[in-house]
């Protein structure tokens, strides 16, 4: 029932990272979407892994940064070096000047840097020296950050996680999954089997069509009614931004063409809604001190919210 | 194209002529079913009716001419006389009509004129004409038409004198040619044939060889026997016997023939202003059969005449002096030639008649005014209140003790086949009892010990050689005045008391006071009655009043001064009481009940309606809690056969747009079986689990097709002859 093309980039992805099905598909839907990830995760359960096995799959330029405490704007978007041959600045481009990017440890960078990236992530093109340079696209970054440290580190502002579509977690695998991984890494690394099945060419295609797929007004107006149910909720500070629906209702027409679909069901948006809405939104503190978190609100709301089965106004 | 259109009009006009011939069977059967008369017109307004259709006549000049013909033929058949001068029928025929319509608003079947039946008939004529014209013009389908014709005339053929034969083969002739080409109709619109005279002679040719040889094989071929005998005579005898069904109660002239129901009728007779409240004679009988009563001479209409204000030539009885003179005011609604008059009347105030004639026969009073008998609508009466001494009446031991006494042996009579046992009971109920008043009064009280019953609905017709008395007394002892009055009468003439039969109104229904110590009295066809009267030599003729719970108010005068030692046992007080209250009444409930209440009411439409619905409470109640269980029964049933009813509504539809629909009563239907879909849950994953449920695919499929429609705008979905098995397989598990 998967996009034949598609099917194949989640399959690589599987290849090198056993039973994250949800986490290739997402990665996938975020790609097809144009929009960034962010993954907030525990070192060690193969974040790298699967972007490089992404890139790979689509024949895409891989770069990867590891954020410093010290690293500098320069590090990522790239600097202008003199050349006494030419007598002449010359660009020396950053590793932000790729296609897919893994932005390691993003909230342990000054905002400085942070902000370098983000713009990019947000413009498609950077500024160095006063030359406003456009990105490659495909232009994909994966940012992590890991959850549990959060001595010396610099917690992205609301502002900044509204730029990324999705928020996930990988999670560890269960025990016969990681039994498997060590099946197969116990020899060679598999990514190295990997081979592109799809051309950055076809991707760019694919991108295009992605906004082709079918959003029905009864789906619009469910999208529109989940998010202002973020707005309401009793235990949200500050809920979902339109941002946040035109994101939900980009990434729902990803995933409905991830599954071979030219139309959105309700059934994606109910599926996308948690990772797309639960970095949007602010809970208040009270709720915070109760231990709710903002994908148990997103549960709650889901639950209580209507799905359309049928034409409201017979046209 | 000429042609083209020539060959259609042609078509059209065949059909109309067959449908004209068609319709024309539902007309035939009438005359003998039923006292419709002058058909022709009626076929005629048929004919004219597809004659407009088939030349497509503007509606408004179409109903113009048929409303014209339905007036013309009104007026030649209900008011003749000149079209213009003489009469203004116009104003008459709609004053008619609109009585009628108020008549049915009142639910007063019996005096509806003739002329609103007609206009009824015309109405259900072009409703059917309309009918038949849209079947075969519009639809091209006149199946369930045919099929109806053929059920009429068949049912009437079984059950009525009339005979179908003929018309039978007539009806399937024309139906098949009909249908045959509605049929062509259909396929060459549906296919957009060109139509063309070729087509209609390969159609026709073959249609009408076919037609004619099955009808001519199937007449000459040998019928079977019909299954069971001709129900027809059966029928005739049973409804010869019992009369024609329930009778309308009210004033009728033939008695011959007593018993049966009787339906009640609020329709009022007169209006009267008086100061007795005494009963209302017409006329009396003498020779009873066995069965009813009839004159043992014929009916003339001769005897004593006299005019308004003259001493009335009729002496019923010697009264006593002390008796007032009263009046009375009769107000007549429903007109007869017989004026109804009180006991004992002196003279007639009226208008309308210049001559009375009391026939000698039966005592009948005819009005005549220029020696035609006349109805009048109002007339006055001076009447002295009937009121007899006790003494003389209780001097009467027998008969022939007393000089001059008139030849009574006409009042005597009794049918040679009276049963014993009658004779014998009269015997045994007078035995104690040495004069005639005495003995009178002990059966007058026999009816009230309390094995009879009054009933208007639930009574018997004798049978046979039975005899109607001995029937009511011995074997159903339930009636209705003519059983107990016509019992007396034979009881005592069992025991040589010469008496008749009395046949009038009671004193109806006290409406208002209306001073002067008068009362204004409603008297309605319910209070239609018979009572018995008893010849005194003395005294003439004593009205008695068998009936239970009804009550004739004669005074009767104790003359104190006579009383005898021996009489002594019969104080005043007791005799009082025996004598107002003569049917001491243990059923007293049960008439008041079903018949004065029925007078009760004003003649208002409400009120009637008002009282229907107070009478027949519990009926309504009972059968509005029997509805109310079976709806409820309905719809928590409706799991098992809500299915059926969906996949028949659906079967039949394959419209754009019905699959959604088919698929959201399918998501009832599951709901209502118990797998009820959350509100928050997607079509998707409850179609899971409804394939889960019942271990199938098919909600799965229905639902991604479903899915296309609704969030797809995918309307080439909409045809669903795929799905259909898919829909009904599943909406089927849910009756299990």
């Amino acid at each position: 029932m998967y996009h034949p093309k598609l099917e194949n980039i989640l399959l690589n992805i599987e290849h090198v990272m056993i039973g994250k099905r949800n986490v290739a598909e997402l990665s996938v839907v975020a790609l097809l979407a144009q929009g960034h990830v962010l993954l907030e995760d525990v070192p060690g359960v193969g974040k790298t892994m699967m972007v490089r096995a992404l890139a790979k799959s689509v024949g895409a330029n891989f770069k990867r940064i590891q954020f410093t405490p010290d690293l500098l704007p320069s590090d990522v978007i790239g600097v202008s070096i003199f050349n006494p041959k030419e007598l002449e600045f010359q660009f020396r481009p950053g590793p932000i000047m790729g296609n897919i990017i893994l932005a390691d440890e993003i909230n342990r960078t000054s905002p400085k840097t942070q902000s370098a990236l983000l713009e990019g992530m947000e413009e498609g093109s950077i500024t160095v020296d006063g030359v406003t340079r456009t990105l490659d696209k495909p232009f994909f970054v994966m940012a992590t950050q890991n959850p549990i440290e959060y001595e010396g580190t610099y917690p992205l502002p609301e502002a900044q996680l509204d730029r990324f579509l999705l928020k996930m977690r990988m999670g560890y695998p269960n025990a016969r999954e990681e039994i498997e991984v060590l099946n197969r890494l116990q020899i060679a690394s598999p990514i190295d089997q990997l081979s592109p099945v799809l051309t950055l060419e076809e991707l760019r295609d694919l991108q295009r069509e992605v906004k082709e797929v079918v959003v029905d007004d009864t789906i619009k107006s469910y999208i529109v009614d989940l998010a202002n149910k973020t707005r309401n909720h009793p235990n949200v500070y500050l809920g979902a931004s339109p941002r946040g629906s035109i994101a939900l209702m980009k990434a729902s027409q990803a995933y409905a063409m991830l599954h071979g679909r030219d139309y959105v069901l309700p059934d994606d948006v109910q599926f996308l809604a948690p990772y797309i809405f639960s970095h949007r939104i602010i809970l208040k503190s009270e709720a915070k001190y109760e231990g709710i978190s903002a994908e148990d609100v997103m549960e709650r709301i889901l639950a209580r919210t209507h799905v359309p089965v049928q034409r409201l106004v017979n046209e | 194209m000429i042609q083209r259109i020539g060959w259609e009009k042609l078509s059209m006009f065949i059909l109309y002529c067959l449908s004209f011939f068609l319709l024309w069977e539902w007309i035939r059967p009438l005359n003998a079913i039923s006292d419709t008369g002058y058909l022709h017109y009626f076929v005629i307004f048929i004919g004219l009716s597809f004659l407009l259709y088939f030349f497509q006549v503007d509606w408004r000049i179409s109903n113009i001419v048929k409303v014209l013909f339905v007036v013309f033929v009104l007026r030649s058949l209900h008011f003749p006389g000149p079209l213009f001068g003489g009469e203004p029928w116009i104003s008459s025929l709609i004053l008619s009509l609109w009585d009628s319509v108020v008549l049915t608003i009142e639910q007063n079947w019996n005096n509806i004129s003739n002329v609103y039946r007609s206009f009824l008939f015309f109405i259900l004529l072009w409703l059917t004409t309309y009918l038949v014209h849209y079947w075969i013009a519009v639809r091209k389908q006149l199946f369930l038409f045919y099929v109806f014709t053929i059920i009429y005339v068949a049912l009437l053929d079984t059950f009525s004198p009339y005979s179908g034969d003929s018309a039978i083969i007539r009806i399937i002739i024309i139906g098949f040619l009909l249908m045959g080409l509605l049929a062509l109709q259909r396929i060459v619109d549906k296919e957009k044939l060109q139509q063309s005279g070729r087509q209609y002679r390969k159609w026709l040719v073959p249609l009408v060889i076919m037609v004619a040889f099955s009808s001519v094989a199937a007449y000459a071929a040998p019928k079977a026997e019909p299954l069971w005998p001709d129900p027809v005579p059966f029928i005739q005898s049973f409804a010869g016997d019992s009369g024609t069904g329930p009778r309308q109660i009210g004033y009728g002239m033939d008695d011959s023939a007593l018993g049966g129901s009787f339906i009640g009728d609020d329709t009022k007779v007169f209006d009267v202003i008086t100061d007795g409240d005494q009963y209302w004679r017409i006329e009396t009988k003498d020779l009873y059969t066995g069965k009813g009563w009839e004159n043992s001479e014929d009916v003339s209409g001769a005897g004593p005449a006299f005019v308004s204000g003259d001493p009335v030539p009729l002496n019923l009885s010697v009264i006593n002096e002390e008796s007032e003179t009263k009046t009375a005011t009769l107000d007549i609604s429903l007109e007869y030639t017989h004026l109804v008059y009180p006991y004992n009347p002196m003279s007639v105030e009226s208008d309308g008649a210049d001559l009375f004639i009391i026939d000698e026969v039966n005592e009948k009073m005819t009005s005549y005014e220029e020696s035609e008998p006349t109805r009048l609508s109002q007339y006055e009466w001076a009447f002295r209140e009937p009121r007899y001494s006790l003494t003389a009446l209780r001097e009467t031991v027998g008969q022939g003790q007393f000089e001059g006494t008139p030849e009574l042996d006409q009042y005597l009579q009794l049918p040679d086949n009276l049963p014993d046992r009658v004779r014998e009971l009269a015997a045994q109920i007078t035995a104690d009892q040495d004069n005639w008043y005495d003995k009178a009064n002990a059966v007058e009280s026999y009816f009230a010990n309390g094995e009879f019953t009054y009933d208007q609905t639930d009574v018997a017709v004798p049978q046979g050689n039975q005899d109607y008395v001995d029937q009511f007394l011995f074997e159903t002892q339930r009636g209705y005045c003519d059983n107990f009055s016509t019992s007396m009468v034979v009881l005592l003439r069992s025991v040589d008391i010469p008496a008749r039969w009395v046949k009038g109104y009671t004193e109806g229904e006290a409406v208002r006071s209306v001073g002067n110590g008068q009362t204004e009295y409603t008297v309605t066809n319910n209070n239609a009655h018979s009572w018995v009267e008893v010849f005194f030599p003395e005294l003439g003729w004593v009205p008695f009043e068998p009936t239970i719970g009804f009550s004739n108010n004669v005074s009767l005068d104790y003359d104190l001064e006579l009383e005898t030692e021996s009489e002594a046992a019969d104080t005043p007080e007791q005799e009082q009481q025996e004598v107002e209250q003569p049917s001491p009444i243990p059923e007293e409930e049960e008439p008041t009940d079903s018949e004065d209440a029925g007078a009760a009411s004003s003649n208002s439409f409400w009120m009637q309606l008002k009282q229907f619905f107070d009478e027949q409470r519990s009926a309504f109640i009972i059968s509005g809690l029997l509805f109310a269980a079976a709806g409820i029964a309905l719809y928590r049933m409706r799991l098992k056969w809500m299915p059926y009813v969906l996949i028949l509504y659906y079967s039949k539809r394959n419209k754009q747009g019905i699959y959604p629909k088919a698929y959201l009563s399918l998501l009832k239907q599951l709901d209502r079986y118990g797998l009820k879909r959350k509100d928050t849950q997607t079509l998707r994953s409850y179609a899971k689990e409804i394939d889960n449920f019942f271990g199938s695919t098919e909600m799965s499929k229905l639902t991604s097709q479903y899915e296309r429609i609704l969030y797809r705008q995918d309307s080439q979905g909409d045809d669903w002859s795929d799905m259909r098995e898919l829909w009904e397989n599943l909406i089927k598990r849910t009756t299990g």
